[in-house]
C-alpha cells in the first residue's frame, strides 16, 4: 500500500499485511506517515496483521479490539475509543537515532473503558499520552505488558503541555508489567500529569516491575505523577518493585496542589509495600493525605562492590506539606551520595499533623546526610529505630550525629530506638517518662545530699520540679541536684520555689545525660529565711537515652 | 501429518489443524509448526504435536489449542503467548533464551504447565494471568544439571494454580546453583496442592534458588495465596535460597499460606519477611490428623526485617535442631509485632519454642497467643517463648516471656524501676521496705547504695516475695562491701523472676555492717512488664 489502507466499521481485518515504504531512508523522504487502517464507528476488530511502516488510527470507535498484531514501526494512534482491548500484539520502533520510527500505542484524546494487556513493546515503543489535546483516561487496565529497549517511553505523557492541555484520569489500573531499560535509553517509567489543569481520580499502580536508565543519565522519577494545579482523589502505589539502577532518581514522586490541605481538596496518596533498590527514594509534597508505610529499601553494595555502585544511592523518605500524614514501617538504608534536600534527614515528615511509627533508618554521617529522622508537626512518634550495629558500614563510618529530631507543637513521643532531640519542639509529650521523688520530713535546713540515687541504665533526665508542704518566706528554697557531686544546674536557674509558695515549677538542669551506675542527690541550698520551708518532695523525671 | 508440518517465516498459520500419529499417551516427535522471524500462530489445534517458535522475533501465538502437544520457545524475542490452551502431554517448554516476552491469559490444564530448560537465560518475562488446573506450574525442566539458569525483570503475576482434583505439583520452582535471579516478582498468585505427592519437606510451592554470587537485586514474593491440603511431610510454602548475602534482597510480604511449612529465607543481604498469614488446618478436620509444622526461618542474612506476621504451628515433628516457630539469624534487623501461636511439642525435633533471635536486633510487640481453645488442654504452651541471642539487641514491649541469658548486652526499652530509700543509720531488720506489683512482672535485678560506707562487714540486703528469697543462692544478695558505697547489680534466681499481680515484695535489711554501720540506703529493684503462658497466679 501506499498512503492509504482501509476504513473499516462494524467489521473486522484479520490477517492482512500493511507496508507504508519499501525501506526506512526512502520513506523517511516522504515525512508523512501511512494509513494502514482507520477504524471509526462500532464494532471494530483487528487481528493477526502485520504493520510495517504503517499506522492504526481509531477515531471514535465503540467496543474495538486489536489483538495478536505485529506493529513494526507503526503506531496504533486512539483520538476517540470507548470499549477497548488491545491485547497481545508485538511493537518494534527503531533504535536507530537516524530514524524517527516509533512503534507505539498513541493517545491522543480520550479512552473510555478500555484494557491494554498482554503486549510486548520493543525499542522506540511504549504507551505514550500525547500533549496535543486534554487527554482522558477513563475506567481502564494496563496489565501484564512488557517494555523494554531504547527511546522506549514507558507509560507516559509525551512532549511538552501547552495552552490548557491536561490529563484526566478516572478509575485506571496499572499493574503486573515489567518495564526495563536492561538495554540502556529511554525514559522506562509511569508518568502522568504535569500539565495545566490535571485531574487524576482513583488511580492504582500495583505490582510492576520498573528498571530504570543503566546507561544513559535519566534523572526523572520511576513512577512520577504531577499534579500541580488540580487533583482529587486518591491514588495508590503499592507491591511494586522499583530498582533506579545507578542514578539519583526517586523511585516514587507525587506531586500534587494541595499544600497543607489549605485548598480543601481531597487529595489522598498511599505509597505502600514497594522494594525499591538503588535510588533516591520515596517523595509525596503538596497532598492533604499521605500514607507512606511498609516499603524497602535495602542499599546496594559499596566502593568495593561493583562500579554500578561505587558511590552509595542516597535513599530517602519524604513526605511534605501535608494536612495529615502517616509515615509507618518502612525501612530505608541510606548511602553517601549527595542529596539535593536542605534537611539532610533519611526520613523527613512535614504535615499540620500525623503518625511516623515503626520506620527503621540506617546509614552513616556523611556530607549528604546527617539525620535519621525529622518530624515537623504534631505527630504521635513511636517505635523508630536506627539501626547502627553490624557490619554493612565499616567501622570508620560514623552514626548520624542527630538520630530523630523532633519540631513543631505538639508530638507524643513514644518508645523510639533512636536519641530523640526536641529541643526545637514545643509542648512534647514523652510517653516513656518515669518519675523519682526524694523527700525530706519537718522543717528544711541547708544540707548537702547524702541520699544517692543510682541509675542502673544510660538515663535523660528531662526535668526537675521541687513542692513543699510548708511554703518559705522571707526568701526562696532552692534545690539542687548533682551528679557524681557535680551540680547539672551550672548555668540554667535551679528548682526554686518563691516566698509564699508551695511548687517550683519545672526546671531543665543543663547536663542531662545519666550513665548506668552513675548516681544523683540532691541539695537543699535555700530553706527561706523568715519561715524556712518544711516536707520538701523533689521530683526527677527521667526518661532512657 | 507424518513428522513434520509447516516451516513458516515471516508469516501467519491461522486455523490448521495438526495431530501426529503418535499413539495416546505415546511421546511424539511431530513438529505440527517450525515458526521463525515474524510469525504469528493463531487458532491452531496440535493434538499429539508441536509447535516450535525458533528465533522468532516480534510475533504472537495466540488461541490455539494444544493436546498432547507442546508450544517450544526457544531464542525468541519479543513474542506474546496469549488465549492458549494445553492438556494432556502438554505445555510451554522455554529451551533456548528468550527476551521480551508474556505468556498470559492461557489456560493449562492436567498438563506439565511451563518449564525452562537449564543454560537458558531470559529477561524481561512475564507470565501474567494464566490458569494451571493439576499441572506442575511453572519450574525447571528437570533437576539441577550443572548448568546455570537466568531470570531478571520478571513478573509472574495473577495466575491462579489448582491441583484440588488430579493433583499436580503446581509450583513455581526457579533456579538451582549457579543461577541468577533477579529484580522479580511474584504476586497475586493462587495455588494450591495435595502434599502427599511430595516427600520431601524442603520443597517449596514457590521456590526461588538463587546461589550465583556475582549478581544483585531484587526478588519480591507478595500478595499470593498458597494453600497445601493433605498430611504430612508437608511442603513449605515460599523458599527464597540465596548464598552470597552481600548482593541479593528478599522481600516476602502480605502472602497467606494455609498447610505448609511456611517461609525460609536463606543468604540474602536484606530478608524482608512482613505481614505474611501463615494458618494452620484444625487437628480433628478432615484433610488433617496431625496439624503441620509451620515455620518463618531465615538463616544467615545480613540483615533481617521480620514484622507483622502471624503464624500457627502445629504438632508435627520438625526438622530444625533449633526448635523453634520463628527463628531469624542474621548480623542486625527488626523482629516486631509478629504473633505466634502453636503448643510443646516432644520428640527429637520438636518445637519448644516460639521466637528465636540470634544478632543485634530491634524486638518489639511480638506476642505468643497460646490461651485460646485452638489446642487442647493437655497440650502445654511453649516453655520457651521468645530467646535471644547475640549482642546489642534492643527490646521493647513485648507479650512473650523473654530469655536473654544467651545475649550480650541486650537493652530492655519497658524495663522500670522502683526505689525504697532508708534515711540515716541502718539497722538490721526484715520487712523495712514493701511493695505490691501492680501487674504481672518480671525482675531483672536489684542493686543497693549508700550515702556512707560500711566499715568492717558489708551491708547485705535481701528481697522476698510472698516469703520466699528471690535470691534462692544466698551468695548472690546485693552486697556493699566494707569501705564501698555501691553494691553493683544482684540477679534473682531464674525460678524466681516471675511475679503475679499483687504478689508482696518485701525488701529485708540482713546485715548492715559491723565497725561502722552504713547510712542513708536506697535500694533499686528493675523490672518490667510481661506476660507468659501459664494460668498461675491471680
Amino acid at each position: 500500500m501506499s498512503n492509504v489502507g482501509i476504513v473499516v466499521g462494524e467489521g473486522s481485518v484479520i490477517g492482512c499485511t500493511f507496508y507504508g515504504a519499501w525501506d526506512d531512508i526512502g520513506y523517511e523522504a516522504l515525512a508523512t506517515d501511512a494509513l494502514a487502517i482507520e477504524a471509526d464507528g462500532w464494532w471494530s476488530n483487528i487481528s493477526s496483521c502485520k504493520f510495517t511502516r504503517a499506522n492504526v488510527e481509531l477515531r471514535n470507535t465503540q467496543s474495538c479490539s486489536i489483538y495478536s498484531n505485529r506493529f513494526y514501526k507503526s503506531d496504533i494512534q486512539i483520538w476517540d475509543a470507548v470499549d477497548l482491548s488491545v491485547m497481545g500484539n508485538t511493537f518494534e520502533g527503531n533504535d536507530n537515532v537516524n530514524d524517527f520510527w516509533t512503534a507505539r500505542i498513541n493517545v491522543s484524546n480520550s479512552i473510555d473503558g478500555f484494557v491494554i494487556s498482554n503486549n510486548a513493546l520493543h525499542e522506540n515503543s511504549g504507551i505514550a499520552l500525547n500533549w496535543n489535546s486534554p487527554i482522558f483516561l477513563w475506567n481502564g487496565n494496563i496489565s501484564g505488558n512488557a517494555f523494554d529497549g531504547t527511546s522506549n517511553v514507558g507509560i507516559g505523557m509525551v512532549g511538552v503541555p501547552f495552552g490548557f492541555d491536561y490529563i484526566e484520569v478516572f478509575d485506571l489500573n496499572i499493574s503486573g508489567n515489567v518495564m526495563s531499560d536492561w538495554w540502556g535509553g529511554g525514559d522506562m517509567r509511569i508518568n502522568l500529569g504535569g500539565g495545566n489543569d490535571d485531574s487524576i481520580w482513583d488511580l492504582m499502580i500495583t505490582g510492576n516491575n520498573i528498571e530504570g536508565d543503566d546507561v544513559n543519565v535519566v534523572a526523572l522519577p520511576l513512577i512520577d505523577i504531577t499534579s500541580e494545579s488540580q487533583f482529587s482523589g486518591n491514588i495508590t502505589i503499592s507491591d511494586n518493585i522499583l530498582n533506579g539502577y545507578a542514578f539519583d532518581v526517586w523511585s516514587v514522586s507525587v506531586i500534587g496542589s494541595d499544600s497543607f490541605g489549605l485548598t480543601s481538596s481531597r487529595q489522598s496518596v498511599t505509597v505502600s509495600n514497594n522494594t525499591l533498590w538503588a535510588s533516591a527514594g520515596i517523595l509525596v509534597e503538596d497532598v492533604n493525605f499521605i500514607t507512606i508505610a511498609d516499603n524497602y529499601k535495602p542499599q546496594p553494595r559499596g566502593p568495593s562492590w561493583s562500579n554500578y555502585y561505587s558511590v552509595r544511592e542516597t535513599g530517602q523518605i519524604r513526605a511534605i506539606a501535608s494536612s495529615k500524614a502517616t509515615v509507618m514501617n518502612n525501612y530505608i538504608s541510606s548511602g553517601s551520595r549527595a542529596s539535593t534536600t536542605p534537611d539532610k534527614a533519611v526520613i523527613y515528615v512535614e504535615a499540620y499533623e500525623g503518625k511516623v511509627s515503626g520506620n527503621v533508618v540506617e546509614g552513616y554521617d556523611s556530607a549528604a546526610l546527617d539525620t535519621g529522622i525529622i518530624v515537623d508537626g504534631a505527630f504521635f512518634v513511636n517505635d523508630n529505630h536506627y539501626l547502627g550495629v553490624g557490619q554493612r558500614y565499616a567501622t570508620s563510618e560514623t552514626r548520624f550525629p542527630n538520630e530523630l529530631v523532633v519540631r513543631g507543637d505538639g508530638s507524643t513521643i513514644g518508645i523510639n530506638g533512636m536519641e530523640v532531640d526536641t529541643s526545637a519542639a514545643t509542648s512534647t509529650t514523652f510517653l516513656d517518662l518515669s518519675e523519682t521523688y526524694f523527700s525530706m520530713r519537718g522543717a528544711l535546713a541547708v544540707t548537702g545530699g547524702t541520699l544517692r540515687l543510682p541509675f542502673r541504665q544510660d538515663v535523660e533526665i528531662v526535668a526537675i520540679s521541687a513542692m513543699v508542704g510548708t511554703a518559705p518566706t522571707g526568701a526562696s528554697v532552692i534545690v539542687d541536684v548533682n551528679l557524681l557531686g557535680t551540680s547539672i544546674f551550672p548555668t540554667s536557674t535551679k528548682p526554686t520555689i518563691a516566698a509564699s509558695s508551695v511548687d517550683s515549677g519545672l526546671a531543665v538542669p543543663d547536663t542531662t545525660f545519666v550513665a548506668a551506675d552513675e548516681y544523683l542527690t540532691v541539695d537543699v541550698d535555700q530553706v527561706g529565711s523568715t519561715v524556712a520551708g518544711s516536707d520538701l518532695s523533689v521530683l526527677i523525671q527521667w526518661r532512657l537515652a | 501429518m507424518a513428522n513434520y508440518g509447516i516451516n513458516v517465516w515471516d508469516g501467519s498459520v491461522e486455523n490448521c489443524t495438526f495431530e501426529s500419529n503418535a499413539g495416546y499417551g505415546v511421546p511424539h516427535t511431530a513438529v505440527g509448526i517450525n515458526a521463525e522471524y515474524n510469525s504469528n500462530v493463531k487458532g491452531c489445534m496440535f493434538y499429539r504435536a508441536d509447535c516450535v517458535l525458533e528465533g522468532v522475533y516480534s510475533s504472537s501465538t495466540t488461541d490455539n489449542e494444544f493436546y498432547d502437544g507442546y508450544l517450544d520457545l526457544k531464542y525468541d524475542f519479543q513474542v506474546a503467548v496469549t488465549g492458549n490452551s494445553f492438556e494432556g502431554r502438554s505445555g510451554i517448554l522455554v529451551t533456548g533464551s528468550c527476551t521480551l516476552v508474556t505468556v498470559s491469559n492461557n489456560q493449562f490444564i492436567e498438563c506439565l504447565g511451563m518449564r525452562f530448560d537449564w543454560n537458558t537465560y531470559h529477561h524481561e518475562f512475564v507470565i501474567d494471568g494464566n490458569t494451571f488446573a493439576d499441572t506442575d506450574g511453572i519450574r525447571m525442566n528437570g533437576a539441577y544439571d550443572q548448568t546455570s539458569f537466568g531470570f531478571e525483570n520478571f513478573a509472574i503475576t495473577n495466575n491462579q494454580m489448582g491441583g484440588i482434583q488430579y493433583g499436580g505439583e503446581n509450583k513455581i520452582v526457579l533456579g538451582g546453583t549457579d543461577s541468577y535471579i533477579q529484580h522479580g516478582i511474584i504476586a497475586y498468585n493462587t495455588a494450591a496442592i495435595h502434599v502427599q505427592q511430595d516427600a520431601s519437606p524442603d520443597d517449596a510451592m514457590i521456590d526461588i534458588t538463587n546461589l550465583e554470587n556475582i549478581y544483585d537485586g531484587i526478588i519480591q514474593v507478595s500478595d499470593n495465596n498458597i494453600m497445601a491440603l493433605g498430611n504430612p511431610p508437608g511442603v513449605l510454602g515460599i523458599a527464597l535460597r540465596g548464598q552470597d548475602y552481600d548482593s541479593l534482597s528478599a522481600y516476602v510480604t502480605g502472602n497467606t499460606l494455609y498447610g505448609t511449612e511456611g517461609v525460609f529465607v536463606e543468604g540474602h543481604q536484606m530478608a524482608v519477611v512482613s505481614d505474611n498469614y501463615i494458618s494452620q488446618p484444625p487437628g480433628t478436620g478432615s484433610f488433617d490428623a496431625d496439624d503441620v509444622t509451620s515455620y518463618i526461618r531465615v538463616e544467615p542474612s545480613e540483615t533481617a526485617i521480620v514484622k507483622g506476621n502471624h503464624i500457627s504451628s502445629g504438632n508435627k515433628t520438625g526438622v530444625h535442631a533449633d526448635k523453634s516457630v520463628m527463628s531469624i539469624t542474621a548480623v542486625n534487623g527488626v523482629v516486631r509485632d509478629n504473633v505466634i501461636e502453636g503448643n510443646e511439642v516432644a520428640g527429637t525435633f520438636g518445637l519448644d519454642t516460639a521466637l528465636r533471635i540470634d544478632g543485634a536486633f530491634y524486638i518489639t510487640d511480638n506476642y505468643y497467643m497460646c490461651q485460646g481453645t485452638r489446642y487442647a488442654e493437655n497440650l502445654s504452651p511453649f516453655p520457651n517463648e521468645m530467646v535471644v541471642l547475640g549482642s546489642d539487641s534492643v527490646l521493647g514491649s513485648n507479650g512473650m516471656r523473654v530469655d536473654a541469658t544467651g545475649a550480650t548486652n541486650p537493652v530492655f526499652k519497658n524495663a522500670r524501676e522502683i526505689t525504697f530509700s532508708v534515711q540515716g543509720d541502718l539497722s538490721a531488720g526484715t520487712g523495712q521496705m514493701r511493695w505490691m506489683a501492680p501487674e504481672k512482672m518480671e525482675l531483672i535485678s536489684v542493686s543497693a547504695m549508700v550515702g556512707t560506707a560500711p566499715t568492717g562487714a558489708p551491708i547485705i540486703i535481701d528481697v522476698t516475695q510472698n516469703g520466699t528469697t528471690v535470691f534462692t543462692t544466698q551468695g548472690n544478695r546485693p552486697t556493699i562491701l566494707a569501705t564501698e558505697n555501691d553494691s553493683g547489680l544482684a540477679y534473682p534466681d531464674a525460678s524466681q523472676t516471675l511475679l503475679y499481680t499483687k504478689s508482696s515484695f518485701v525488701v529485708d535489711v540482713d546485715q548492715v555492717g559491723s565497725t561502722v554501720a552504713g547510712e542513708d540506703l536506697i535500694v533499686t529493684v528493675k523490672w518490667r512488664p510481661t506476660d507468659w503462658c501459664d494460668t498461675g497466679g491471680t
